[in-house]
């Protein structure tokens, strides 16, 4: 795990926008450190991209600051601030070369015409774009507007990179290959990358930290690894990866290892700091890869469940797993583990959780 | 200028802080120049006339007492119903109304078919259907005038070909005025028309097909409820200028079929110098054509609410 | 050409096409040919000649002719420029600004040259024109073509604009540009074609006006439809056929320009 600490690059306080009664983002707090992979993760709507244009100043905020470097980027219009955008369909003017839309910031700042050309040289061949030069937007394919889109807001050298989902417009291979580009880019250039998704594998391939936004909350920040592994509610639990969300009761309570009843009479250990007292009902997640299937029969303890369904997925196969009480639980399996391989549909299994398998949720609503 | 370069606040498009300036000049020209004529006009026409042009200002409503009652020569009659400027309106109303029918039944299957034919030929074919109306009015209704004469090269060909035995005099008849009309404000009603047919979805018509309609009633029952709003638009774009139209009844109708275009013209370049009557009547003229464009624009917020 | 769809084929539009076709241009096609008549008559053929055509520039009445043109041009090139001018600063205002009280309103205003029928804006302007005691003429007639022509321009401009999203001003403001330069390098180019197809709107437009020059061009000064006019109320004598001629496909290089230019801009965009 890469925790960057350092200089606070954008720093936003208390920060809540409304457009009329509609309330975009409610009181937003956060920090994002210099030379940061940042990404902002959610669903369409959670207010991220809304964040991303207080940051660039395409909105005013209606409550709240943003520092960036410790300055208040308040009476800054967009073209004041240091900071620049990647369009989400790159916004590349249609009128002008590649090269022209390259060295468009650098001529509204001033920059005399030799150095920039210098400039955007080096840019183009930073993506590997110089003999598209001279061709317009349109003649370029979709991952070269992409890349063209990326330098033409490093070309300035911002002190931040607001990535607006600019990997959407892309088909999978081309995503997948542009995402290797993006943090080598973000770390070769050493510019802080605030990045907009609403994709989960996106966010936890690339990011240092993302922050999940759901309905205008930030409601959790930390590592891929933090999230994925620790959500804090079940909105986080939701978005990243497939989980079985349970409610527990607890039974046994200590500081590193408790035990709880996902069903009735079948307690299963947490070693997660459970924040309810005993007798107290709780919110438990269970990744689906981390549920063990064996046959009913080899006398391990586990809960005893049918086999509903089983969804051959290529790499992987899901099960669909009913407990007596009615309870589902949905597990998952790489196909060359041979875990659950060969069981038939309708028969009793058991299902099998190992300690660091229950992830208690913290923050329950 | 120094408030054009001032750079904009976050929050805000880069000119919204300047939309009053950037209308002002919009405003001011049309609001000094057209607007407030209008309701100088309005004025005028409750004003009492002077000969041979121009008002004396004392209020005065003979100007739409002369449009309904006829008081005799020396104004000491009873009023009696004067139908001389109410048969003008009426008849107008209704050479507009022939002219918007003519235009719907050739323009609607021209836009159907243009809208039908593979998209790289539309252009091309919307492009000959408008090319006329970018001729100058007055010469295409001189040119009209020109072919339909009793005289005109349209007999000598009809006469020639043995299709009739004597002239046909189209000339100075409603039926001319029509064809004028017509010729005026044709593309009016094909390109709304147009844009809606080539905004609809003909799979609808084949599902119709489909189920059994033959294709006069999937144009009736499946296309026509879809393709409304564009005969809608393309009649109002077509009646309302034809109301007013002055050339085509003055070229072409001669003395029996002028219409109000012609009835106003008279009182400000013509003999009458009546301005508060022409100015009357100008106000029927526009309330008549206000309202239709009031039914329209009611029409279009109902398509837009659905 | 291409087969068309079953349901797209109605029996008899073809014909009625046709049929509209030759209603338009049958009547411009007699006057072409008859402009090139020889004989003084509008009835007889007599052969070909360029007889009318020497008569416009040359004739007795070829000074009245070229005065009414360079009126007629004039009046045509700075009314389109004024009112493309005017109606490009009002598209920006009002799509690009924020929504306002009054904003229908504003709409109203604009397009109320068009809504107006022609004949009662000629006489609601001679008489404004008469009681603020403007001298009717050439100025008069200049004034009147650019409020008329302000919705003609307005309107393809400001659909343009809704065309073209925010997102690039955006863009360059992001990438350092000042309001001035964003209008410079980013919307005034990108604008650039609706703002030539208003401009050469308002200038048919100007051009083809008849009805409220008429009204407001005072004694004396005449612009080519009212010099035609003025001429075609004694009949139609064969000069005027051979100037409307040169009208006519004046008017059609025109458009024919125009739906060129639009069509090779439309196509760079799509490549």
């Amino acid at each position: 795990m890469t925790q960057k600490t350092g200089p606070i690059a954008v720093e936003i306080r208390h920060v809540v926008k409304q457009f009329g009664s509609f309330t975009a983002i409610r009181d937003a707090h956060l920090s994002i450190y210099d030379n940061e992979f940042f990404t902002l993760l959610g669903p369409s709507g959670c207010g991220k991209t809304t964040l991303l244009r207080l940051i660039a100043g395409f909105e005013a905020t209606t409550e709240g600051e943003i520092l960036l470097f410790g300055k208040d980027l308040r009476n800054l219009p967009p073209n004041r601030r240091p900071v620049n955008t990647v369009f989400q369909n790159y916004a590349l003017f249609p009128h002008m070369t590649v090269a022209e839309n390259i060295g468009f910031g650098i001529r509204m700042k001033g920059v005399p015409e030799a150095k920039r050309l210098d400039t955007v040289d080096r840019m183009l061949k930073l993506v590997r774009l110089t003999e598209h030069a001279h061709k317009r937007p349109a003649q370029l394919s979709g991952g070269q507007q992409q890349r063209a889109a990326l330098v033409r807001a490093i070309a300035p050298s911002p002190k931040v990179l607001l990535l607006d989902e600019p990997l959407s417009a892309l088909d999978l291979k081309l995503r997948q290959a542009m995402r290797v580009e993006l943090k080598q880019l973000q770390q070769e250039t050493g510019i802080t990358f605030i990045f907009v998704t609403h994709d989960q594998e996106e966010a936890l391939a690339m990011s240092d930290r993302i922050a999940v936004m759901s309905d205008g909350v930030i409601q959790q920040v930390g590592s891929a690894r933090e999230i994925y592994e620790h959500p804090r509610n079940r909105i986080v639990a939701n978005f990243i990866g497939e989980t079985n969300l349970l409610e527990a009761v607890v039974r046994f309570r200590s500081d590193n290892s408790s035990l709880l009843d996902i069903e009735e009479g079948f307690q299963v250990e947490c070693r997660d700091r459970v924040s309810a007292k005993v007798g107290e009902r709780g919110q438990v997640l269970i990744r689906p890869e981390k549920i063990g299937i064996s046959a009913a029969n080899v006398g391990r303890d586990g809960l005893e469940c049918k086999l509903v369904r089983s969804i051959y997925l290529g790499t992987d196969t899901q099960f669909e797993l009913k407990t007596r009480k009615g309870l589902t639980l949905i597990a998952r399996h790489q196909n060359s583990s041979e875990a659950g391989e060969g069981v038939p549909i309708g028969s009793t299994v058991l299902a099998t959780f190992a300690p660091d398998a229950i992830r208690w949720l913290s923050d329950n609503e | 200028m120094n408030r054009f370069r001032r750079s904009h606040g976050p929050g805000v498009g880069a000119f919204d802080p300047l939309k009053y300036w950037l209308i002002l000049p919009a405003w001011l020209v049309i609001g000094f120049f057209l607007l407030a004529p209008v309701c100088l006009m309005f004025v005028f026409s409750f004003l009492t006339k002077e000969f041979r042009g121009g008002v004396i200002w004392e209020f005065s409503l003979a100007a739409y007492d002369q449009f309904l009652f006829d008081r005799g020569l020396f104004g000491d009659e009873p009023p009696r119903i004067q139908w001389t400027y109410i048969t003008v309106f009426v008849r107008s109303i209704t050479q507009a109304a022939m002219a918007t029918l003519l235009c719907l039944l050739i323009g609607f299957p021209t836009a159907f078919y243009i809208a039908t034919r593979p998209p790289q030929l539309r252009a091309a074919w919307l492009f000959l259907v408008t090319v006329p109306y970018w001729v100058n009015l007055l010469i295409r209704t001189v040119s009209m005038k020109f072919l339909l004469r009793d005289t005109g090269p349209l007999n000598e060909f009809l006469l020639a070909f043995g299709v009739i035995g004597e002239p046909l005099s189209i000339i100075n008849t409603s039926l001319a005025v029509q064809l004028g009309l017509f010729y005026s404000y044709l593309p009016f009603m094909v390109l709304p028309i147009y844009a809606t047919v080539e905004r609809y979805d003909f799979t609808l018509s084949e599902a119709a097909t489909d189920l059994y309609a033959d294709k006069w009633t999937v144009l009736r029952r499946i296309m026509l409820p879809v393709v409304g709003p564009g005969i809608v638009a393309g009649s109002i774009l077509v009646f309302v200028p034809s109301l007013g139209a002055f050339l085509a009844p003055n070229l072409l109708g001669g003395a029996k079929n002028f219409m109000i275009g012609s009835l106003i013209d008279e009182q400000f370049n013509g003999n009458a110098g009546n301005w508060p009557f022409g100015s009357a009547t100008s106000m029927i003229l526009l309330s008549l054509v206000l309202m239709a464009l009031f039914v329209y624009a009611r029409q279009v917020a109902r398509q837009e609410r659905n | 050409m291409a087969k068309v769809a079953y349901v797209k084929n109605y029996p008899g539009f073809l014909t009625l096409t046709l049929v509209c076709l030759t209603v338009l241009y049958a009547p411009l096609i007699i006057v072409t040919i008859y402009s090139f008549n020889s004989s003084p008559s509008i009835i007889i053929w007599e052969g070909l000649s360029l007889r009318w055509y020497k008569d416009v520039f040359f004739g007795i009445e070829s000074a009245k002719f070229k005065a009414a043109a360079w009126n007629s041009l004039s009046i045509a090139v700075m009314a389109s420029v004024t009112s493309t001018t005017i109606a490009t600063a009002a598209a920006i205002g009002m799509v690009r600004g924020k929504a306002f009280r009054g904003r229908n309103a504003s709409f109203v205003l604009i397009s109320m040259p068009i809504m107006v029928p022609e004949i009662v804006t000629a006489v609601a302007t001679l008489i404004f024109f008469s009681a603020i005691g403007f001298v009717l003429g050439y100025t008069s007639i200049l004034v009147a073509h650019i409020v008329f022509c302000v919705p003609f321009a307005y309107l393809p401009i400001a659909a343009r604009l809704r065309g073209i999203e925010p997102v690039y001003e955006d863009a360059a403001s992001d990438l350092y540009a000042s309001r001035f330069q964003l209008f410079r390098y980013v919307l005034f180019p990108m604008l650039l074609p609706g703002i030539l197809a208003g401009l050469l709107l308002a200038f048919i437009v100007s051009l083809d006006d008849f009805i409220i020059t008429n009204f407001v061009k005072g004694a004396g000064v005449e612009t080519l439809p009212t010099a035609i006019f003025g001429a075609v109320k004694q009949g139609i004598k064969p000069n005027i056929m051979a100037l409307s001629t040169i009208l006519l496909f004046v008017s059609i290089c025109f458009v024919t320009l125009s739906y060129l230019l639009g069509r090779t801009g439309s196509q760079a965009k799509h490549k």
